[in-house]
């Protein structure tokens, strides 16, 4: 599944307001700022998949772990997405008649 | 799951951060108000742009923030807060300020506090004050053209990074804690307490001998001991007499009294055997020998008392006079012991205050030191400056010296070589020199040869570079015949090349060896065929001064697209662009003595000042 444009400005966003929190609670100190803008600024332009985006916030959250929450935040949003597509993928089974697939992929999903 | 519900929740908080966002009142923390401006900046610049900001946001701030509080010493309270002298918190707070403006500067740019950019825009235009021709160029400008052209060389990214390298620089120095400092400093402390001890000790001595000495004034005349002893002095001898005679007196009435203890004794023993008879008679008798004995017991007493008296008086006497030696030598006692302890005394104080002589100088060193460190961040401008005027001469020289390299490289001849070759190394216009030898070993060193170069540059301005280089081509080939010399003189492309050439070298030279191009020679040049030729071509070859050019245009500082338009315009520019297209030499050799290594105290932020060194080194 691919990354909008879109949904990495919101996320590029977060990460700031992220950024402003941890600062305000000196959680992340004012010379890590050019290594933190660094990193996203390096990297966020070249995700274009679900794993990449997930890579990158793992490994934003393992370099600073203050960024655990917009890394949380990420991940919900992905989950709802995932969960769309397989909500939209077992209708269309359904819409074709094939019941058994579609059970099959519900089952999946949920599972997951 | 309710885990990850709480962390959700945090999270939300963090990214949509008004909704949740606490009602705070009072002044913000350094923190907060750095995250405020974070915010700030994402809602007015958007994140992208916030992040990119960030890039330029050096740990540096930090860092110098911190070098500040480790360098400018201060003493701990019992708090744990650092107490600075009052010289101390004024360097603490110079420091900060400086550096406060740099970072301001770095954060903001041009957008900063107009003050505080005016104080930069100042130091920028000093060190342009040290170079002449560029000194000149801006007097030759409005005030809205110079500002502007300073003000677009400081948001030029070459400014920022070496003004960024240079506060990193100034973030790693760390005026080191002399632990000799701290042991005198310990030291010190000890000996005062050791020396208070002493004193204690001799002031102690000073007040006994106070009271033996007042005891002892008692003896001295008019004293109330000497007094008595003179009284008693005076009576003794009369006293001595009256004693012993009531000595003799005694023995008398103890004999008298013995016979009448014996007649009474006698009368008693009658009395019992006749008690009945005549006991009257006797007793009468007893009653007349008791009346005697009773007299000589009262006649006892008052000589008695005339020896007792005569005996208490020698023994006052001997008291007195023994107390008198015992307080001169409890005297003596302490007088010693005073003299030796004001020895010690003085000894201690002596080395009591060669320590803090000692803690003095080492404070004194390190107040030395910190003032050092914080002109360095008072002088970062200039030195940033003075760096950077120093880098965009040195790649106009560089571009130079590649051109001549080009042309040398290019050479279709042996005499194209030759020429080419004796211009980019310069010779013509050195010469060598020997000296010392007369205590240690001769050195030949290589200058510029002034006449040579002056001679030349006549030549120049009257005949114009074509007949430099018909010079040279004569000098180094004098087989050739004129015939050979015009056919190669025919040469257009290597007439131009080395004709341009040659103007340049030659005029490097007249700026290196202290000669000045003047305004009307410069008008000379720049108006003449050759030398609006050899100014357009170098500016083609030249990206530092075709950039100036540009600047200056886009300034209003040169109208026009030829050198003889510029010229008419702006005569001082027309200097500049010379110095620039010769590799800007004379900035070079200017810049080059400037001491950048300790951070431009020398420069000390005076404009006229550092102009006036300039001109002094040069002249």
């Amino acid at each position: 599944m691919q990354i909008s444009e879109e949904y990495k400005k919101t996320l590029e966003k977060n990460i700031v307001e992220g950024i402003a929190y941890g600062v305000e609670n000196q959680t992340i100190q004012q010379n890590e700022l050019a290594d933190i803008a660094k990193f996203v600024l390096d990297h966020i332009d070249m995700i274009t998949t679900q794993e990449e985006l997930k890579q990158f916030l793992a490994d934003l959250t393992a370099k600073w772990p203050s960024l655990e929450h917009v890394a949380l935040v990420a991940k919900r949003d992905l989950d709802q997405q995932e969960d769309m597509q397989a909500a939209e993928h077992v209708t269309d089974l359904l819409k074709e008649g094939q019941l058994d697939e579609a059970l099959t992929a519900a089952k999946s999903a949920t599972e997951e | 799951m309710a885990e990850v519900s709480q962390k959700e929740a945090v999270a939300n908080s963090v990214i949509n951060p008004e909704a949740v966002k606490p009602v705070t009142s009072g002044t913000r923390t350094e923190a907060e108000q750095r995250g405020s401006d974070i915010r700030d900046k994402l809602k007015n610049q958007g994140a992208r742009e916030t992040l990119t900001d960030m890039l330029k946001t050096d740990a540096g701030q930090v860092s110098i923030d911190k070098t500040i509080d480790g360098n400018i010493a201060g003493t701990f309270d019992a708090a744990g807060n650092k107490i600075r002298t009052p010289e101390a918190a004024r360097r603490f707070k110079d420091a900060n300020e400086a550096a406060d403006k740099v970072y301001d500067f770095l954060d903001k740019g041009t957008a900063m506090d107009p003050a505080k950019l005016a104080e930069i825009t100042d130091d920028l235009r000093n060190v342009i004050a040290l170079v002449p021709e560029m000194d000149d160029l801006l007097n030759g400008l409005s005030g809205t053209q110079v500002e502007a052209l300073l003000q677009e060389k400081l948001q030029d990214p070459k400014f920022r990074e070496i003004l960024q390298e240079k506060m990193k620089g100034i973030s790693g120095t760390k005026i080191e804690d002399d632990s000799q400092a701290e042991a005198n400093r310990k030291a010190q402390k000890e000996a005062e307490r050791v020396r208070k001890a002493k004193e204690d000790e001799v002031n102690g001595l000073g007040g006994q001998l106070k009271n033996v000495t007042d005891r002892l004034d008692e003896y001295k005349s008019g004293g109330k001991a000497r007094d008595r002893l003179d009284e008693i002095e005076t009576n003794l001898p009369d006293l001595k007499q009256k004693a012993e005679d009531a000595e003799t007196a005694l023995r008398g009435i103890d004999r008298r009294a013995m016979t009448y203890e014996n007649q009474r004794v006698m009368l008693l023993d009658q009395l019992n055997k006749q008690y009945s008879s005549s006991s009257t008679d006797i007793t009468e008798k007893l009653k007349t020998v008791d009346e005697e004995l009773a007299k000589l017991d009262k006649e006892r007493a008052e000589k008695q008392k005339v020896v007792t008296e005569h005996q208490s008086q020698l023994k006052e006497q001997k008291e007195l006079k023994e107390k008198e030696t015992a307080y001169q030598k409890e005297q003596q006692e302490l007088q010693a012991k005073q003299t030796k302890a004001s020895r010690e005394l003085s000894d201690l104080t002596s080395d009591a205050n060669e320590l803090k002589g000692r803690v003095a100088l080492s404070d004194r060193e390190r107040a030395d030191l910190e003032e050092k460190f914080v002109r360095s961040i008072e002088a970062v401008f200039i030195n940033t400056s003075v760096d950077y005027l120093k880098g965009e001469i040195s790649a106009a020289e560089a571009e130079n010296q590649k051109i001549m390299e080009e042309n040398l490289a290019k050479a279709k001849d042996a005499l194209e070589k030759g020429v080419f070759t004796e211009l980019k190394d310069g010779g013509r216009w050195d010469r060598t020199r020997t000296v010392g030898g007369l205590l240690g070993k001769p050195r030949t060193t290589v200058e510029i040869n002034k006449d040579a170069v002056n001679m030349d540059y006549a030549t120049l301005l009257l005949d114009g570079p074509e007949s430099l280089v018909r010079g040279i081509l004569t000098e180094q080939n004098p087989t050739l015949t004129d015939d050979e010399i015009d056919e190669k003189m025919n040469d257009k492309d290597f007439v131009d090349k080395a004709s341009e050439t040659a103007a340049k070298q030659l005029l490097m030279k007249r700026i290196k060896s202290g000669g000045k191009i003047s305004e009307p020679e410069a008008y000379k040049i720049a108006t003449s065929e050759w030398g609006g030729k050899a100014l357009k071509a170098a500016l083609e070859d030249n990206a530092a001064a075709k950039k100036m050019i540009e600047d200056l245009n886009i300034q209003g500082a040169l109208k026009g697209t030829t050198p003889a338009e510029w010229a008419r315009n702006n005569p001082s520019a027309i200097r500049l662009l010379l110095s620039i297209l010769v590799g800007g030499a004379s900035l070079a050799a200017g810049v080059a003595v400037a001491p950048i290594a300790g951070a431009g105290v020398a420069l000390g932020g005076a404009g006229g000042g550092a102009a006036k060194w300039y001109r002094s080194w040069s002249s």
